[in-house]
C-alpha cells in the first residue's frame, strides 16, 4: 500500500529518474508516487549476466552488438506512494487500495505533479516511507519545482516550510534534504 | 531416495577404467581412418567412385565430399546479417488424461547484426485434441506414442522459420538456424502409413520450397552439437576396412584432430541408396553437411544441397562461429529460441491441471486411473 514496484519489459538505459513522480491511472483511484530506486538485471534470475564485449568497448556498443541482451534484462523501479485522487479530490495520502497489479505506470504530467504536491502536503506520506531517503525526497521536490515552471519559487518556499514542520524533531535530516534540494 | 548412489558409486570406477581402455583403442582406429581420409583426398574422384560402388544397394548412409574431403576452412569474417533461430517443444497427449490434448510450442529468436531490424523473442503455441493429429490417418493410432506430435512440431519449426526469415530478408541477408536434423526423420517411419504421413511431408516440402525460392540472400543450417553421426566414417571404412574388433567411430572422432577452433570441413553430400529415406520423400532437397569445431565440440551442420553454394556456406560458417562465441559454444539464436520454446515440468503440470479443471467444469468426469492416482498422491 505504501509502495509498489514496476518494471520495463526490457532493459532501458534511461529509466524514470530518481524522485520523478509517476501515475497509475487505472483502478478505483489515480495513484501517484515517486521513484525511490531502480535496478536492472536478468529477467530470469537463473541466467546470470556475464561480462561481455572487449576491453575498452562501451556499454552501448556491447548492447548494440548483442541485440538479445536488452530483451533478456529488465529494469525494475521502486515507487513510494505520495498521494491519490479519489473522485476528482486530490488526497496527499496513501490510497485505501493499492494500484491494480499489471496496471501501466506513466510519468505524471506537470499539471498532475503540481496538483498532488500542492502546499507540499505530498511530503507527509513520502517522509513516512522508509524507502524515500533524503536524496529521494529532495529529488521529488526538485521534480515538482521543475514542473511548476514560474511557480517553482513559491512551491519551494511552501515545501521548505512543510519540511520544517514535519521534521522539527529531526533538524539534521531537514538540513540534509534542504541542501540536496538546492540547485 | 530414487537412485541408490551407494550401490551405483561403487561401480563407477570400473566403468571409467573401461571407458579409458576404449578411448585408447579408438586412438589407433582414428589414425587408420585419417589415413583413409588422406587416401581419399589424394584422388577424390576415384575414391568417391569406389565408395559409391561399394555401398550401392546397401542400407548404409554415407557421405561423399563435394571436393577435397580433407580440406579445412577457417571462419570468414562475419558480415551484417539477421540470424533467426527456431526451436520447438511439445506435450504429447497423455493416455491417462481425461481430455487427450497435445501442445506444440515453437520459440524463436530473431537477432539482427548490423541490419536495421528490431530483435525479437517469442513463442507460438498450438493445442489440439489427440484426434486432430490422427484425422484421416487411423493407423497413426498404432504408431509409437508421440510420433504425430513430434511430426507436427518439426513441421511447425520449419514453417515458423519461413514466416520469420522471409520478411527479414527484405532488410538484408539472413541465416536460418534449426536445432537437430534438417529433415524430420519421423517422416520415413514405417510405423505409420504413407497416407498418415502425407500431410506432414507435404507441409515440410512446401516450407522447404519457399526457403529454396529465397535464393542467395538466405543461408540455413541445422545444428547438431556433439553429433554421433558416422556417414563419413562409413565412406572411409570402404577405403580402409577396420578390423572387426575396432571400436565404433563417429565423424567427430575423425575431424576432431584436423580442425582448429572455428574451422569447418569440406561440404559433404549425404547419400543413401536405402529406399524410402527422408531425402527421397522430399525431392529437390538433398542434404549437404559439414562439421565445424567450436571449442572442443565437433558439431554437425546440415543444410539443403541447394544452399551449399560457396557464398551461402561462408555466411553460414561465419555466423555459426560468431554465434557460438557469443554464447559459450552454442549458437546464441538457438539458445534463445530454446529458452522461448521450452515447456518446463511446472508448465506441463499446470497445463494438465488446467485441462483437468476445465473438463470438470464442463461436467466431464475424470476417469480414475490407479497408476496415475497413486503416483500423484504418493501416500504412505
Amino acid at each position: 500500500m505504501r509502495a509498489f514496484a514496476c518494471a520495463y519489459a526490457r532493459y532501458t538505459s534511461e529509466p524514470f529518474a530518481l524522485g520523478q513522480m509517476l501515475a497509475v491511472r487505472e483502478g478505483r483511484f489515480l495513484t501517484f508516487g515517486v521513484v525511490t530506486g531502480s535496478e536492472s538485471g536478468p529477467n530470469d534470475p537463473s541466467r546470470p549476466l556475464v561480462p561481455r564485449g572487449d576491453a575498452g568497448q562501451s556499454a552501448a556498443d556491447v548492447m548494440a552488438g548483442n541485440p538479445e541482451i536488452e530483451l533478456l534484462l529488465r529494469t525494475t523501479l521502486g515507487v513510494a506512494i505520495c498521494g491519490h485522487v479519489d473522485r476528482e479530490v486530490v488526497r496527499p495520502a496513501l490510497p485505501p487500495l493499492p494500484p491494480p497489479l499489471l496496471a501501466e505506470v506513466h510519468a505524471a504530467t506537470d499539471e498532475e505533479k503540481v496538483r498532488i504536491a500542492d502546499e507540499g502536503r505530498f511530503l507527509v506520506p513520502l517522509l513516512a516511507n522508509p524507502a524515500a531517503d533524503d536524496a529521494v525526497v529532495a529529488a521529488a521536490i526538485r521534480d515538482v519545482a521543475r514542473a511548476a515552471g514560474p511557480g517553482a519559487r513559491p512551491f519551494l518556499v511552501t515545501a521548505g516550510k512543510e519540511l520544517a514542520r514535519l521534521l522539527k524533531a529531526e533538524p539534521s535530516r531537514l538540513t540534509s534534504i534542504l541542501r540536496a534540494v538546492e540547485p | 531416495m530414487t537412485l541408490r548412489m551407494d550401490t551405483v558409486a561403487a561401480e563407477l570406477p570400473a566403468l571409467v577404467a573401461r571407458h579409458e581402455q576404449t578411448r585408447v583403442a579408438a586412438g589407433a582406429a582414428i589414425e587408420g581412418a585419417r589415413a583413409a581420409l588422406r587416401q581419399w583426398s589424394a584422388d577424390p574422384v576415384a575414391a568417391s567412385a569406389r565408395i559409391e560402388a561399394a555401398l550401392a544397394g546397401r542400407a548404409v548412409p554415407y557421405a561423399l565430399a563435394e571436393d577435397d574431403p580433407a580440406a579445412t576452412f577457417p571462419a570468414p569474417a562475419p558480415a551484417p546479417v539477421t540470424v533467426v533461430g527456431v526451436d520447438g517443444s511439445s506435450i504429447t497427449p497423455d493416455r491417462f488424461s481425461t481430455v487427450r490434448c497435445f501442445a506444440v510450442n515453437i520459440g524463436h529468436a530473431l537477432l539482427p547484426y548490423g541490419v536495421p531490424l528490431d530483435p525479437s523473442f517469442d513463442a507460438v503455441a498450438e493445442v489440439g485434441l489427440d484426434a486432430d493429429l490422427l484425422e484421416g490417418a487411423p493407423d497413426m493410432r498404432r504408431a509409437p506414442r508421440g510420433l504425430a506430435t513430434r511430426l507436427l512440431r518439426d513441421v511447425r519449426e520449419l514453417e515458423r522459420g519461413v514466416e520469420l526469415v522471409v520478411p527479414a530478408l527484405e532488410a538484408g541477408p539472413a541465416v536460418l538456424l534449426l536445432d537437430g536434423t534438417l529433415l524430420p526423420w519421423d517422416l520415413h517411419t514405417r510405423q505409420a502409413s504413407d497416407e498418415a504421413l502425407a500431410p506432414y511431408r507435404d507441409r515440410t516440402l512446401a516450407a522447404l520450397d519457399r526457403l529454396k525460392a529465397c535464393g542467395e540472400p538466405l543461408s540455413m543450417g541445422a545444428y547438431i552439437s556433439a553429433s554421433a553421426a558416422r556417414e563419413v566414417v562409413a565412406a572411409l571404412e570402404v577405403l580402409a576396412p577396420p578390423p572387426p574388433s575396432a571400436p565404433l567411430l563417429t565423424d567427430g572422432d575423425i575431424f576432431r584432430g584436423l580442425l582448429a577452433p572455428g574451422e569447418r570441413t569440406a561440404t559433404f553430400r549425404s547419400r543413401s541408396t536405402r529406399p524410402g529415406t527422408v531425402e527421397s520423400l522430399l525431392p529437390g532437397h538433398d542434404v549437404a553437411l559439414f562439421y565445424i569445431r567450436v571449442d572442443d565440440d565437433i558439431a554437425r551442420v546440415e543444410l539443403p544441397a541447394w544452399a551449399a553454394t560457396p557464398s551461402r556456406v561462408d555466411r553460414l560458417h561465419a555466423t555459426l562461429v560468431d554465434q557460438c562465441e557469443r554464447c559459450d559454444g552454442y549458437p546464441r539464436a538457438l539458445q534463445e529460441a530454446h529458452e522461448q520454446a521450452v515447456i518446463s515440468a511446472a508448465d506441463r503440470e499446470q497445463f494438465e491441471r488446467l485441462l483437468s479443471r476445465l473438463a470438470g467444469d464442463a461436467g466431464i468426469r475424470e476417469r480414475r486411473n490407479g497408476k496415475q492416482h497413486s503416483k500423484r498422491r504418493r501416500s504412505i
